[in-house]
Parts: structure tokens; C-alpha cells; sequence
């Protein structure tokens, strides 16, 4: 019957979890582990539920051996009391929702383009989903470079267990801490002036991920993004999270779009001044996909 | 061949298919994109004077037979919302309804007198929510005379012709639709959510919906907002928006011989995508065409012959 749900043939409904696992990946940056057969792809997001407090959005940073992740900031009320939560607490998680990063087949991205040099493009606490991409990339042989830009060294993630993994692993720092001294556009367009990159796939902060289209546009290579946005119910019937003139929603249309498409999103200009699409409330929770 | 155009008081939708209030009608580039995919008209989210942040998360979970919401009448105050009915107005190929409440009867007034600027086709008064009572008292809908005041107040001022949408939760909807046409509604539309509900999560012990509880929608309250309809069909002579549970063709066509002229769709764009209205469209079709009927007019209220 459910024709539109993308929610596996379950109810849009929680599922309570016992948390099997914490794991710190950088400052204020932790994966929570969960013994459930998600069959999640990469880019793809669950909601999670603390009872009493709120539900909200994740990406799905990870998913073997019959245990998935999600690995969230502490930026807010929500993500704070997520962070005092220890292995054996129970949360209700609901998903996976949202399209999907597509790395296979002979023309997954609609410009047959084949995957030689896959490059990641990760801003913050945007290198959740590219991580679980990257292991996925890895698995099809497809040659896979992480560019991680954070502010300082102390928020990248993940090196040690990308590097494992035989994926090429560049950081970028604001304040040249760690890498490269300045935006992982920069490490973009060096991978490009030198032939190794022929696909990009980028999650980060809006300005990042323009200028990356803008980057991917210019040099004629096929793009995907996984964009974020506020949402209510995650399954594409309240309407909360339409970004576009064309009414696109981010939680069901997206989160991961193609280059040609987000950039439609990006380059969406206010039909007046009052055509405002982001003045709901919680705006400090800002989470991550 | 069937022809599957309606006439709705001064308008014709080229299809019965509604989008109800309350889906997809926060900003004007859903409505406009509901339009083209298929709707005979949209509704907007219920509007308010005030910005209101509405309950958190989670605002919506889903049961074996439809789904229960308490998003609480989140909305972003009249201004924003004008611009966005505007947008939708402007630009979608269907009639645009906009949605109003308030929380007394002058509110409802100025509300319905600002949302002029935006030039809906009609108007959608929503006197019916049944998630916000610990604020507003009692929902509107329930009392005979405060249903009449709002609309009378309403008309008064409003530009676009009314449709009142009453509440299923009422022990006799024959006399709310009476006063409220008495008052000088339009038409109406039937019903808004059933309830409210409530799904526990058994884990945790806990009620799911932050508000604990929701107004009920989907196939499972199909049976009593065709009995509604049928009801109000049978006590006043305006044309009807029946909504209530309709995922199919079939679903509509009872509603219709109960004695809608237009169809509502709300939850069924989660069931079926935002598809719906085309492929239900699709289906009242197939059913006029076996059944030898050639106009949705020739087909509404038959249960009542």
C-alpha cells in the first residue's frame, strides 16, 4: 500500500534501540552505535527520538555487520542530552528516509560518467554520510579521497579509519592546525589541476557546498550534495522543509541531490523579500546530515 | 467519455482531488507543485496572525490504519504567509484555498481580512483543530452558536466565498452545519481529524507525540467522514469538500455519493506520493467510464436515492 513511503514497508513509527556502542570521534563529536538491520544507503538519514525531549535528524554515518551509526555534534539542547547518553540507553529511531549518494552502475549519476577518482568533499560535521559513502566506494574498488575541512585539528575525524581503508585522506584547517591551511575548495581544485578527480560527492555547510558546485560546474564534473535543512516530520507530508520555487523537499525529493539540481536549489532567488522559507524555530539546533 | 471536471461555487477544478489543509501547504512552492501534479485545488496550512513555533518533535507517527498529528498550528504569522499564499496564487494552474484560525472570533476577523491581500479563490475557515484545546478552550466546532459567530464574522469581511470545516467530533454535525449556513458559509468541508488519539511507544512507556495526543487521519476514519458528509449533504444545500481516509478512486467515489462535490487527499499523499491526486483522479475515471456515468454532477449524493 505504501507506494510513497521509503520507509522499508515499516510504519513511520520509532523504534526503540538500545545504543550498543560510543564512540568519541573528535571534540564534541561522537558516533552512537545501533544493533538494528537498517538497510540504509549512504546519504540517507534516520530520525532519532529521545523520549521527553525531541526527535530529530541524522545521516547515517555508518552500517557492517549488522550495526548502523550515526555520528552527532553537540551543538544544541538535543545533540547535548544525545551526548549523555551511554551504551544501554534506549532512543526510538525511525528511517532510512532521503535519497542517496549513487556510486555504481554505468551511468548512476545520469552522465555516464565511470567512478576513476572519486573525491569526498566533507565540510564539518558533514563528513557523517561520506564516511559511510567512502566504505562503500572502497567496497565497489572505486579510488576514493576524503577532503576534510574543520576549523581546527582537534574536529577532524575519521583519518585513522579511512586511511585503513586504503582512502586517500587530506585535511583542510582554518587555522592551518592540521593539513592545509585554508578551505577544502582550495584541496579541490589542486586534486582537479592534477587529473585525480573525476567525480565529487560533497556534505558540508551551504557556502561550502556552493562554491564546490560552482568548483564541479567549471570543470565539467558530475556532482552530488547532500543538502540539510530544517525538518518536522521526515517523511514528506507537513511540508516544512521545501527549499525552492519548484517545492522541492529536502527530507523526501533530497537530502542528496544531483550537481544540476542543487544548484538550482542554491542559485533559488526570493521571489520578494517576504518569500522566507527558514524563520521556523530551533534555529540554534542546527544538526547534520 | 467521462468528464471528471467539477464546479465548485464560482470556480471549476478540473478534477474533484483537494489538497487538504495541514500536508504540504506551508510554502506557496508546494502548493503551486501539489497544483501541477495534479489537484483540482490546494489548501493551505491552517494561517494565523501570529508566528507560532507549534509542539517539537515528534509531531507525527503512523498506526496499522493512518497516522496521528499533533504539529500543534505551527505557523509563520501573516505576513510571511500572505507572500507565500500570493506565490501560490500567482502561479498555480488550480484554485488556491487558503486556511485561517484564530483564537477568538474578532482573530479569526482580521486574519480573514488580511489574507485578502493575497487574493485566494476561496477561503477555509478551520474551526476544527483539535490539538490546541488546553489553549484555545474548547475547539469552535463543537458549539452550534460560536461555530455560527466565527463564520458570520468571517463572511463579514472575507473577499474569497467561505468554506467552513467542521469537526467530526461533535455528538450531531447536522446542527453545526445548519448554524454555520445559516451564517452564511458557502460551503463546507468535512472532516477535519477524528479524536484525538494516541499511540504509546511500549518501551519507553511513553506517549510518542509530544503533545501526547493528535487528531486521527487516514483509512481509518474513512467510514466516519463518509458518514459525515452524507449527514451534512442530507441537512443543508452548499457544496461539500468530503475528506476523511480517501486513498483511492473508490474512496472518493463514495464520498462523492454521499454527497461531496470535491474531494479532500491528505494523508494519502504519504500512502500513494504526491502522485495521489493523479492516479485517484485516474481511477474516479476508470470507475465513471465501466459504470456509464458521464459527469462527477450526475454522481453525487446517489447513496441518498
Amino acid at each position: 500500500m505504501n507506494e510513497g513511503a521509503q520507509n522499508s514497508g515499516r510504519l513511520n513509527k520509532p523504534i526503540t534501540l538500545p545504543i550498543v556502542k560510543v564512540v568519541d570521534e573528535a571534540k564534541d563529536f561522537k558516533s552512537f552505535y545501533f544493533d538494528f538491520d537498517l538497510d540504509a544507503k549512504p546519504g540517507q538519514f534516520v530520525t532519532v527520538w529521545i523520549p521527553g525531549v525531541n526527535e530529530k535528524p541524522f545521516a547515517v554515518s555508518g552500517q557492517k555487520d549488522g550495526l548502523f551509526s550515526v555520528t552527532v555534534s553537540a551543538v544544541g539542547p538535543f545533540t547535548n542530552k544525545m551526548h549523555e547518553l551511554k551504551e544501554g540507553d534506549k532512543v526510538g529511531v525511525k528511517g532510512p528516509y532521503g535519497t542517496h549518494y549513487k556510486i555504481s552502475g554505468p551511468d548512476c549519476d545520469g552522465t555516464g560518467a565511470e567512478h576513476k577518482n572519486l573525491v569526498l568533499v566533507a565540510g564539518g560535521y558533514g563528513v557523517a554520510p561520506l564516511v559511510f559513502l567512502a566504505e562503500e566506494a572502497v567496497g565497489k574498488g572505486v579510488q576514493t579521497t576524503m577532503i576534510a575541512g574543520t576549523r581546527t585539528k582537534e574536529l577532524l575525524a575519521f583519518r585513522e579509519k579511512l586511511e585503513s581503508i586504503g582512502v586517500e585522506y587530506l585535511a583542510a584547517t582554518d587555522d592551518g592546525s592540521e593539513g592545509f591551511h585554508g578551505f577544502v575548495t582550495d584541496v579541490l581544485e589542486n586534486q582537479i589541476s592534477q587529473g585525480k578527480a573525476s567525480e565529487i560527492c560533497a556534505c558540508g555547510p551551504r557556502p561550502m557546498l556552493e562554491r564546490v558546485g560552482a568548483i564541479a560546474e567549471k570543470h565539467n564534473l558530475p556532482g552530488q550534495f547532500g543538502l540539510e535543512s530544517y525538518m518536522k516530520c521526515g517523511f514528506g507530508i507537513c511540508g516544512e522543509c521545501a527549499v525552492d520555487y519548484k517545492g522541492i523537499h529536502i527530507c523526501k525529493d533530497g537530502p542528496v541531490f544531483p550537481l544540476a539540481t542543487a544548484m538550482k536549489i542554491f542559485r533559488f532567488k526570493k521571489e520578494n523579500d517576504n518569500f522566507s522559507q527558514d524563520n521556523t524555530d530551533d534555529k540554534s539546533e542546527k544538526e547534520v546530515f | 467519455m467521462p468528464n471528471l471536471e467539477t464546479a465548485f461555487l464560482n470556480k471549476t477544478f478540473s478534477n474533484p482531488t483537494v489538497l487538504s489543509s495541514g500536508i504540504l501547504g506551508v510554502y506557496g512552492s508546494s502548493l503551486v507543485r501539489v497544483a501541477i501534479e495534479g489537484a483540482g485545488a490546494v489548501t493551505s496550512k491552517s494561517i494565523s496572525l501570529n508566528y507560532r513555533s507549534g509542539h517539537p518533535n515528534p509531531i507525527i507517527v503512523e498506526f496499522e490504519a493512518g497516522l496521528i498529528n499533533a504539529v500543534g498550528l505551527s505557523t509563520h504569522g501573516i505576513d510571511d504567509s500572505i507572500s507565500e499564499i500570493s506565490y501560490a496564487v500567482k502561479n498555480s494552474p488550480s484554485p488556491v484555498i487558503a486556511s485561517v484560525f484564530a483564537d477568538n472570533v474578532e482573530n479569526f476577523a482580521l486574519v480573514s481580512q488580511r489574507i485578502n491581500e493575497a487574493n485566494p479563490d476561496f477561503i477555509e475557515v478551520n474551526i476544527s483543530c483539535p490539538n490546541v484545546e488546553s489553549e484555545f478552550g474548547k475547539p469552535f466546532a463543537t458549539d452550534p452558536k460560536t461555530s455560527a459567530a466565527v463564520t458570520s464574522a468571517v463572511k463579514k469581511v472575507s473577499k474569497a466565498p467561505v468554506i467552513v470545516k467542521l469537526s467530526p467530533n461533535v455528538p450531531n454535525i447536522k446542527l453545526i452545519a445548519k448554524s454555520v449556513v445559516d451564517a452564511g458559509a458557502d460551503a463546507i468541508c468535512a472532516i477535519n481529524t477524528v479524536g484525538p488519539g494516541m499511540v504509546i511507544d511500549i518501551e519507553s512507556a511513553k506517549p510518542i507525540l509530544s503533545n501526547k495526543v493528535g487528531g486521527v487521519s487516514g483509512p481509518a476514519i474513512k467510514p466516519v467522514a463518509v458518514r459525515c458528509v452524507y449527514d451534512i449533504f442530507s441537512e443543508v444545500d452548499v457544496p461539500i469538500i468530503g475528506v476523511g481516509g480517501v486513498t483511492n478512486g473508490s474512496d472518493a467515489i463514495e464520498m462523492i455519493f454521499a454527497g461531496a462535490t470535491a474531494v479532500g487527499i491528505g494523508s494519502a499523499v504519504h500512502y500513494r506520493g504526491i502522485g495521489v491526486f493523479k492516479k485517484v483522479s485516474k481511477e474516479i475515471f476508470r470507475f465513471m467510464d465501466t459504470h456509464d456515468y458521464s459527469s462527477i454532477e450526475e454522481m453525487r449524493g446517489l447513496a441518498h436515492e
